[in-house]
């Protein structure tokens, strides 16, 4: 029993739990750019250090509250989402993919030279507010969330627009605004990550999300299952918590996820859970059950 | 009474070819028009730019007194034009309902807000879709399929899902590419019944088709396009004696 307490409360383990649910969070955001909306980002981490030094530099300059600054750096990744996503969805063809490999360095370079964030040296200091308790509380509130979107209109909207854009078209649905839309509302979610990684660290450094952490992520969300949220969920954890106790793994992890993602690609372009809709297993077996029920009732 | 449907010398170019020249045409509230014609005759092409798919080079599309020209695909929905594809295009890792619920799309509103939130006006109109899309199915005869997906269905399923789907928006003009594309017999005749009772909805049907039996028994009207060019416009007995049609359409085929 004490062994199982002083598990839950060694620091380091408490630590990479958050870590791991941070990641989650940015990885639930890919999830609804790539995996139901179908468009391919790779970029994702810079929309993570636009929420992390704008939420970083609100505490340090601004003193303002925490949450506050976890809302207004999901929000100035959302708007740079926007921004980026206007230009790319308007040409025709898969230019996100592009434009988001050119962002991401564009910021990454832009956040070594500005003064404010501390250049290359990176930026200390940052007060300690994030937890496991408060990553997590979000981690469950984006998983809620997406599932009510995924199962709406809206949500509809988005899975046409991946499986078949003309055809999506010809239903009544603009692709590009809600393309937008999707984009901006998973880079919100990586802004949020981001913000939550700064106050978890304490320290930022623009080296940390540059092309290689934008693939890990990518990894996260293409493991489990593109499309799938148990999916993103399961793949999140295998591929951060692997690292953190398989030394191997560390020391070859771009290797290993280069070799993943291709395996991948071939053998299960969909995931380890995807095409495994647990909502449409259990309505089947519910429908089951009451046909059942129905030629006893008859029989009986 | 004016037209539902009228084009005024729509032509379309793809680079050198002229794959519609000059094309004139009008439908009635109510009919069945047949729109016929050899392989790369241009008939699907007439229908991309009604639905908004290409622009044409030049010639107008009136819908309704509306002109809708150069009007983008997902606004043309919103006027009452629903389609099928002849080159099957549904959502298909989807399941049968979904795809029947996301051709109703227009009918709805809910945004993310109202998705996050799900207030009882959302809830309900959720509920009209379900209900109004479970109608559709039952039309088709895919009901006991809801839940599958949409790949999984037998060719002439699918064929008959596009169907659905469109007609999910409440259509005043039901653009039908090839419906009885890789249908057995007895499917095209189930078919046949199936647009009757259309129809009798009150839905406008614009059909292309190269089953010369099927059109014949359905329509009121068939035009004949040869080279993007119409070249017979009539009663379907009128057309099946056209010396033109025989030898461009009806002869290549017999002889
Ligand atoms: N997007 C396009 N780009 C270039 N050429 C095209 C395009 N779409 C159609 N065409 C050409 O236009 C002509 C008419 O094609 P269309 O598909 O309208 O014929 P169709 O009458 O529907 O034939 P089918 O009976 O085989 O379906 C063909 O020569 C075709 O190759
Ligand atoms: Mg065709």
């Amino acid at each position: 029993m004490e062994a199982i307490i002083s598990t839950f409360t060694n620091p380091y383990y408490l630590q990479v739990a958050s870590i791991m649910g941070v990641y989650m969070i940015a990885a639930l955001g890919l999830h609804l750019i790539t995996g139901v909306t179908g468009q391919f980002s790779f970029g994702h981490a810079a929309f993570l250090s636009i929420g992390a030094y704008t939420s970083a530099l609100m505490s340090l300059y601004l003193g303002t509250p925490f949450i506050l600054n976890l809302l207004v750096g999901g929000l100035m990744a959302a708007l740079w989402g926007v921004l980026l996503g206007i230009p790319s969805f308007k040409l025709t063809g898969d230019y996100l993919g592009i434009t988001t490999l050119g962002f991401g360095e564009i910021v990454k370079v832009v956040f070594i030279n500005m003064k404010i964030t501390g250049g290359a040296g990176g930026l200390g200091g940052i007060p300690r507010e994030t937890n496991v308790v408060v990553v997590y509380s979000i981690v469950v509130l984006a998983i809620w969330g997406l599932y009510r979107l995924q199962n709406s209109r809206f949500g509809r909207a988005l899975l046409a627009i991946r499986e078949d854009e003309i055809a999506a078209e010809s239903m009544g649905i603009n692709p590009l605004l809600y393309k937008l839309k999707g984009f901006a509302l998973g880079t919100f979610l990586a802004g949020v990550s981001g913000a939550l990684y700064a106050h978890l660290m304490q320290y930022l450094n623009p080296a940390d999300f540059g092309f290689s952490r934008s693939f890990e992520i990518l990894n996260f969300v293409v493991l489990g299952g593109l499309g799938s949220i148990p999916g993103t969920v399961l793949g999140t954890s295998v591929l951060t918590l692997a690292p953190e106790f398989l030394r191997f793994v560390r020391e070859y992890r771009m290797l290993i996820y280069g070799a993943l993602m291709v395996t991948m690609m071939i053998f299960r372009p969909y995931g380890l859970l995807g095409g495994i809709d647990f909502g449409k297993m259990f309505r089947r077996y519910r429908a089951q059950r009451k046909s059942m029920k129905d030629k006893k009732a008859v029989q009986g | 009474m004016s037209a539902l449907l009228e084009l005024k010398g729509m032509t379309i170019h793809f680079g050198g070819l002229i794959a519609v020249d000059n094309f004139d045409f009008q439908l009635e509230k109510g009919q069945v028009v047949a729109l016929i014609g050899p392989n790369g005759a241009g008939k699907s092409t007439v229908f991309n730019v009604i639905s908004g798919i290409y622009p044409p080079t030049a010639g107008k599309v009136f819908f309704n007194g509306e002109d809708i020209t150069n009007m983008k695909p997902y606004h043309i929905k919103t006027r009452g034009i629903a389609r099928t594809f002849q080159n099957i295009h549904l959502f298909k890792k989807l399941s049968v309902l979904d795809n029947v619920r996301i051709g109703c799309h227009c009918r709805g509103r809910t945004g993310v807000l109202g998705a996050l939130t799900r207030l009882p006006g959302v809830k309900a109109e959720e509920k009209v879709i379900l209900e109004k899309s479970l109608e559709v199915l039952e039309i088709v005869g895919l009901a006991n399929k809801q839940e599958e997906t949409a790949n999984n269905l037998a060719y002439g399923e699918q064929r008959r899902l596009e169907i659905a789907r469109a007609l999910a928006a409440e259509p005043l003009l039901l653009l039908l590419d090839e419906p009885a594309a890789g249908m057995n017999p007895n499917e095209k005749k189930n078919l046949m019944e199936m647009l009757k009772r259309i129809r009798a909805m009150g839905i406008t049907i614009m059909l292309v088709e190269h089953d010369m039996k099927f059109v014949m028994s359905i329509s009121d009207r068939v035009d004949v396009l040869n080279y993007g060019q119409k070249i017979a416009s009539g009663t379907p007995a009128e057309v099946q004696n056209d010396p033109l049609v025989i030898t461009a359409y009806l002869g290549s085929q017999t002889g």
